[in-house]
């Protein structure tokens, strides 16, 4: 049973976390026009490497609170946890986030308001 | 509105009966559970740094917003804390109405209190070997040296969620939802065989 | 005793063992009484009255006798107990005895003397590898009616109790520590005393009844100049005197899984006569270290050749702790086979205890030694580079053959000659227990110098010391341990310090075994005796030579095909002999062939340890409402919904559920019903950004409703599907009450709160759950207001002071309450909340006040005939994620306004819109009789040929007695164009299909009238 570190409560037993699986998805915001298909990419698509995996975790029986981690599926080791909202610091989290298909998808561009300058979402 | 404590009303358990199993030889200590009802509490959502929000709790509770993992528990009024933005105060009969009023009116920026105070019971647990009986159905660090009095986690007893609060070395509070607390009280008790147990109702 | 005692067993020596001669016990064994003492085990009792037969094999029906004195027994499989209490698998070398134990022999019919079985060792040549997958292929029904239950007789290994009740008690206890050391042999002993002296919390645990390992079955080594034995005793007691240690006899450490969690299985009152009742038979404890010290030393490996496997015929070792440990002698006239120095030991102790070594057969060529040398002195015959080619004897070993070999080939190179011998002391070398460090996800690595596997790196925070860690030598294995105690108080924390390794004085010797992995025989190929490579499956040397035969050559398969190490001791002994042959076989090295997983458990674990106290009543919540104990008094009958216990219906007077659940109908549409609702979800929204939040998460506009009006909403998930309804009522200016299905309530707080953390968290909003702080109690029906209004309500409660789709604070009966006029009848209809505590109360008032008006308590199964009757859907029943708001023909909830909201832009996708859609309908039968069943299917023509094409299904279906019809919904595809329409459903079990029409999903007060009562 994985031992995972809530940002908050501290160490605790994987039976008190739900897993939200992929971290950083953004949602395309519905003002953007974009096709079924690529919606899909935001809708459908997850990735499932071998290896760092970019992740969202709720310590559900806890503080409530939700979190993003990296971990390696290969190991378990949790490489690095991090704010939600925030982007991950340690390189091979970094890496995962920066090669990951997504980042050039049409519906993580959409999910930046049409007019305005700034979005945040913390998913991105 | 008229507050909830007006008449006494059932509690969270009142529905279950006295349950005793003897102290058996060479048992560690015996293990009391009671029922402490009618507590008013207060579900606070409030950002931690809020400073005139935690001057105003400090006035009302005697206890400043206590850190992760920790209840301040000295005195008729205990603080809890639950998560990051997220506090229980637990209070008096008839008190909640007044410190939610105190605080709603006070013009905090972005803080909310909800009454809570029937959608919890609340359980003390008493013994010598009150550590190694709660750690029969929950998978936190019960050691004396590690939750020491004062911590305060919510986790998983058996298949229910609560708030466990330790009071001193052998004495716990076990918060759980009220329509667990049937559930939790046969599950403490029945963890308790080993050592003997009483559990008075209130 | 009262009872007479039996005579003692007359292979016990006189003085000398671990046992307590003061306390004789008495146990039976297949029916005969026998003695032993306390402190024996079953199996050092049984050889003490020179029981060696005790088993028969699993496939074979062979006879088996006592291989080890340890956990690693393969044979001794006994069942112990009786009645409830019978434990079947139990190993008679863990088994600790006391008076009045019971036990039995396993896979033996009708005796364990003639077993009819055995006649399958005749036909040996019919059960080679891959038997059952080659005999038993086909044809299917075969397999099931007739192979399966043979097989099932056959073999198996042990019974479950014949009631299927356990009357044990088992529990489970959780601790964290910040060093584990498993196993409390010297190596244990030494870790402990390094990482106890730098303050960590220390558990070590073992799985004997007491501590000391390997070194309580060894006379002749000392340590710091006294007897091992005494030094043991003296680190034990420092150990026990420590606060921050914890040790655990009768231990064994049988899973270790990922972050250093690991599995303990302890037996607490296995061991006693009587079991207390206060006490769990056994306690599985889930422990979480920083920090994990494999100290569990090796395992001693079987040779293997012919008739290896015949009572007698025992590990060197083993040999040692029965004189050592229990003062049993094993045999009287022994022949020691050995590949290395260790057996010597056992040479040299069989015969201060005058046992006859009638010969030691080594299979080197040239062994010398201290030890050697000694045995010689002692006129001991040592056959060197020879081997035993055969064991005779029909229920016990009885004579050996032997020749010389070539020691590098195996060929049989002299002429056989035979010795008698009742004892043979085998020692094929030594494997360190890497079990648990592999099933942690640790390397191994092949140490061809020592010939074993040992461990290299670790995935976990492990360290593997000693033995364990391939260091044989008693010294170094010290040293490793202190240093390796030290290294895992320092990994989780503490300053540590290795502590000094004691002097030690043991005989010098080559642990290093002969490397012969191929079976000496002078046999005509393909008729050599059986030599088993794994005992307990009953796999030899043969079957794994005609796997490769066969093609067989990943060890993962050669595995599986010939079942080797697939049995419940998971080839402790068997796997480095198995590798062996298939090196040999394949003519490759053994590091390249490789080596298979270990695998949970360790080892067998009892079923009522892991499931611990979550049995019967504590195997799951029950969550009740306030009101529960008068419904009880009332004679609900209950259903489930979620973890609740929800009234049902209220049978009166031996009513049918049918009957009682009309009338309940009946009387809420005639007169009034109440309802115990206080298990519906209940959400406080508070901020500034709450009205905005509801926007997004509901497909209509929430921000636009005035303070004090309730509005009915629906959640899409993101992909366009319903995920949930309910109402949501505006308290205040920032202030939202959300209801939510009663299953659905805490998905959807959580789905809330993800939403709010990770998608919008510039929204200012804070939710928390009021579900158990309110008990809800409906009052439905024509005459609902009249009875708030007997009641006293401070509100006016008309039409115009009170709308339908409002919400008012007011005092019912003194009680102060939150009435909301909302409706899932279609009648007039309050739902009133109260602080959960006067919730019962309030209930009562209501059912007293309401008697003139014909108030009855209606249960959740009127409440569906009523909403159902009105059309009203229930998420998760008319829906199942694969509906979306415009099937159900709720497009007018759907904002065309809003920019955004969950599912906005997943509706847009044309298929969405698509006519042919499973689209919700109502359906009505022909025979207003006819209730078709929930699920059924509809079709256009009954008598079209398989499969036919189906329309969709049934999502409810009731019968309303209101209508004096059978009132349903369903989806069917294209639906709401079909109206009018007849359809049919075809029955099984030759039932005539039901013809019914297609009409709109509102059988009941189509326009609404009666909601203002
Ligand atoms: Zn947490």
């Amino acid at each position: 049973m994985l031992l995972i570190d809530c940002p908050h409560c501290g160490a605790r037993d994987e039976t008190e976390f739900a897993c939200g699986g992929e971290a950083h998805i953004a949602r395309p915001l519905a003002e953007n026009t974009i096709s079924d298909a690529e919606f899909a990419e935001y809708l459908f698509w997850r990735d499932n490497p071998k290896g760092v995996f970019l992740e969202r975790w709720c310590h559900t029986a806890g503080c409530r609170r939700w979190f993003n981690a990296a971990r390696d599926t290969v190991t378990h080791e949790f490489i690095e946890i991090y704010a939600m909202g925030s982007l991950p610091k340690s390189k091979a989290a970094k890496d995962a986030y920066a090669s990951a298909w997504r980042r050039q998808t049409a519906s993580e561009k959409a999910a930046k308001p049409a007019q305005k300058t700034s979005g945040k979402g913390a998913k991105s | 509105m008229v507050s909830s404590a007006v008449l006494p009303g059932r509690s969270a358990l009142s529905q279950v009966a006295a349950i005793q199993h003897p102290v058996p030889k060479g048992s560690a200590g015996k293990i009391t559970i009671k029922e402490a009802p009618f507590h008013d509490l207060i579900n606070l959502r409030c950002q931690p740094d809020n400073k005139m929000a935690n001057a105003l709790i400090k006035k009302l509770t005697s206890h400043s917003l206590p850190s992760a993992n920790q209840a301040a528990q000295a005195g008729d009024r205990a603080v809890i804390w639950l998560g990051p933005d997220e506090w229980l105060i637990m209070a008096e009969a008839g008190a909640a109405n007044t410190i939610m009023a105190n605080i709603e009116t006070a013009n905090l920026g972005h803080v909310a209190t909800t009454e809570v105070s029937n959608a919890y019971g609340i359980l003390t647990v008493n013994g010598k070997p009150s550590r190694q009986m709660l750690a029969k159905h929950c998978a936190i660090d019960l050691d004396a040296g590690v939750f020491t009095s004062g911590t305060a986690v919510q986790t998983i007893m058996g298949h229910a969620g609560i708030i466990l609060i330790a009071t001193d070395e052998n004495s716990f509070t076990v918060i759980g939802r009220s329509s667990f607390m049937p559930y939790l009280v046969a599950l403490l008790t029945d963890a308790s065989i080993e050592y003997g147990v009483e559990y008075r109702p209130a | 005793m009262n009872i007479k005692s039996p005579k003692q067993g007359q292979m016990r020596l006189s003085d000398g063992g671990r046992i307590n001669r003061k306390n004789p016990v008495s146990f039976r064994f297949d029916g005969k009484t026998f003695a032993g003492f306390e402190g024996d085990t079953l199996a050092s009792a049984l050889l003490a009255n020179g029981v060696h037969l005790v088993g028969r094999s699993f496939k074979y029906h062979r006879p088996r006798g006592i291989l080890t004195a340890g956990y690693d027994e393969p044979n001794a499989l006994v069942e112990i107990g009786q009645g409830n209490q019978q434990a079947p698998n139990i190993r008679a070398t863990e088994a600790m005895l006391y008076d009045g134990l019971t036990a039995k022999s396993q896979n033996r019919w009708p005796t364990l003397g003639f077993d009819i079985g055995a006649v399958n060792s005749l036909l040996g040549r019919f059960f080679p590898a891959g038997f059952y997958y080659k005999t038993f292929m086909f044809p299917a029904v075969f397999w099931k009616n007739i192979y399966e239950p043979i097989i099932r007789k056959a073999a198996g290994l042990g019974r479950a109790a014949k009631d299927h009740h356990d009357a044990d008690r088992y529990e489970k206890t959780h601790r964290h520590t910040d060093v584990l050391i498993v196993g409390g042999g010297v190596s244990g002993l030494m870790a402990a005393l390094s990482a106890a002296g730098s303050g960590a919390r220390v558990m070590l645990v073992d799985d004997a009844n007491e501590l000391g390992g390997w070194m309580l079955s060894e006379n002749n080594t000392t340590i710091d100049g006294k007897p091992a034995l005494n030094w043991i005793k003296q680190t034990v007691k420092a150990l026990e005197a420590m606060s921050n240690v914890t040790i655990l006899t009768r231990t064994q450490c049988f899973g270790y899984m990922d972050h250093n969690f690991l599995t303990l299985a302890e037996k607490v009152t296995d061991h006693l006569p009587q079991r207390p009742d206060h006490l769990p038979r056994q306690r599985m404890w889930k422990i979480r270290a920083k920090h994990v010290v494999l100290a569990q030393g090796n395992h001693e490996r079987p040779l293997i050749f012919g008739g290896n496997d015949k009572p007698g015929v025992m590990m060197a070792g083993a040999v040692r702790s029965y004189i050592n440990c229990y003062a049993v002698l094993p045999g009287r006239r022994a022949v020691i086979y050995t590949n290395n120095d260790d057996a010597y030991k056992t040479a040299l102790l069989l015969d201060d205890v005058g046992v006859k070594v009638a010969a030691i057969v080594d299979q080197r060529p040239t062994p010398s030694s201290v030890l050697v040398s000694q045995a010689m002195a002692r006129g001991m015959v040592v056959h060197t580079g020879h081997a035993v080619l055969d064991a005779n004897g029909t229920r016990h070993v009885g004579t050996l053959k032997i020749a010389a070999i070539n020691p590098k080939t195996g060929d049989v190179t002299g002429q056989p000659f035979y010795i008698d011998a009742d004892l043979v002391a085998m020692s094929g070398g030594f494997t360190p227990v890497v079990n648990l460090h592999s099933q942690a996800r640790g390397k191994i690595t092949w140490d061809d110098e020592q010939v074993c596997f040992r461990p290299s790196d670790y995935h976990e925070a492990a360290i593997c010391v000693g033995a364990c860690n391939g260091v044989f030598d008693l010294k170094g294995a010290m040293t490793d341990a202190a240093v390796g105690g030290a290294m895992a108080a320092m990994a989780a924390g503490f300053t540590a310090e290795a502590v000094m390794t004691p002097a030690v004085d043991e005989p010098s010797m080559v642990m290093r075994p002969h490397v012969l992995w191929k079976m000496p025989s002078d046999a005509v190929k393909g008729q050599e005796p059986k030599a088993f490579v794994d005992f307990q499956n009953d796999v030899t040397a043969s079957d794994i030579k005609l796997a490769v035969r066969e093609g067989y050559h990943s060890v993962e398969h050669v595995k599986r095909y010939t079942t080797n190490g697939m049995a419940t001791d998971q080839g402790k002994l068997s796997n480095i002999n198995a590798l062996g042959i298939l090196s040999d076989q394949l003519g490759k090295p053994i590091p390249e062939v490789g080596t298979t997983t270990f695998r949970y458990p360790y080892t067998p674990t009892t079923f009522g340890a892991i499931a611990g106290r979550d049995i019967k009543e504590l195997f799951d919540t029950e969550r009740l409402t306030r009101m529960d104990a008068w419904h009880r008094q009332h004679g609900a009958e209950f259903e489930h919904v979620g973890q609740w216990m929800r009234a049902w219906y209220y049978p009166i007077d031996g009513e049918t559920m049918e009957e009682a659940v009309n009338r309940e109908v009946k009387k809420t549409r005639t007169h009034a019903g109440i309802l115990d609702a206080s298990t519906l979800g209940k959400i406080d929204f508070r901020g500034k950004d709450a009205g905005e939040f509801l926007d997004r998460l509901y497909t209509n506009m929430f921000s636009t409703l005035k303070i004090g009006r309730c509005r009915y909403g629906l959640m899409l998930k993101d992909d366009g599907m319903v995920m949930d309804d309910g109402v949501t009522t505006r308290l205040g200016e920032n202030h939202y009450h959300m209801t939510t299905t009663t299953g659905g309530a805490a998905n959807v707080l959580s789905w809330m709160e993800e939403w709010l953390q990770t998608e919008w968290p510039e929204l200012d909003v804070y939710l928390t759950s009021v579900t158990e702080e309110w008990s809800v109690t409906t009052v439905s029906g024509p005459n609902a207001r009249k009875i708030l209004e007997a009641l006293g309500c401070s509100v006016s409660l008309t039409d115009d002071a009170f709308p339908f789709m409002s919400y008012q604070d007011a005092n019912l009966a003194g009680l102060p309450v939150r009435i909301f006029r909302i409706s899932f009848t279609g009648e007039l209809s309050f739902e009133i909340n109260i602080k959960a505590r006067h919730g019962l109360a309030l209930w009562q008032h209501l059912m007293k006040a309401g008697e003139p008006f014909g108030l009855t308590p209606y249960g959740t199964e009127a409440m569906h005939v009523l909403r159902a009757e009105k059309g009203f859907i229930i998420v998760g029943q008319e829906t199942d994620g694969s509906v979306n708001p415009h099937d159900l023909g709720m497009s007018w909830i759907v904002s065309k306004k809003k920019s955004d909201f969950i599912g906005k832009r997943a509706l847009e996708r044309k298929s969405m819109a698509l006519n042919n859609r499973k689209q919700l309908v109502g359906i009505k039968t022909e025979d207003p009789k006819a209730i078709i069943p929930e699920g059924a299917h509809a079709v256009l023509d009954p008598h079209q040929s398989y499969p036919m094409e189906m329309l969709g299904q049934v999502t409810s279906s009731y019968y309303s007695p209101v209508l004096g019809h059978s009132v349903a919904m369903a989806l069917l595809k294209g639906g709401h164009a079909m109206k009018g329409q007849t359809v049919w459903f075809p029955m099984i079990n030759g039932k005539k299909p039901i013809k019914a029409v297609i009409t709109d999903t509102v059988f009941y007060d189509p326009k609404g009238d009666r909601i203002n009562g």
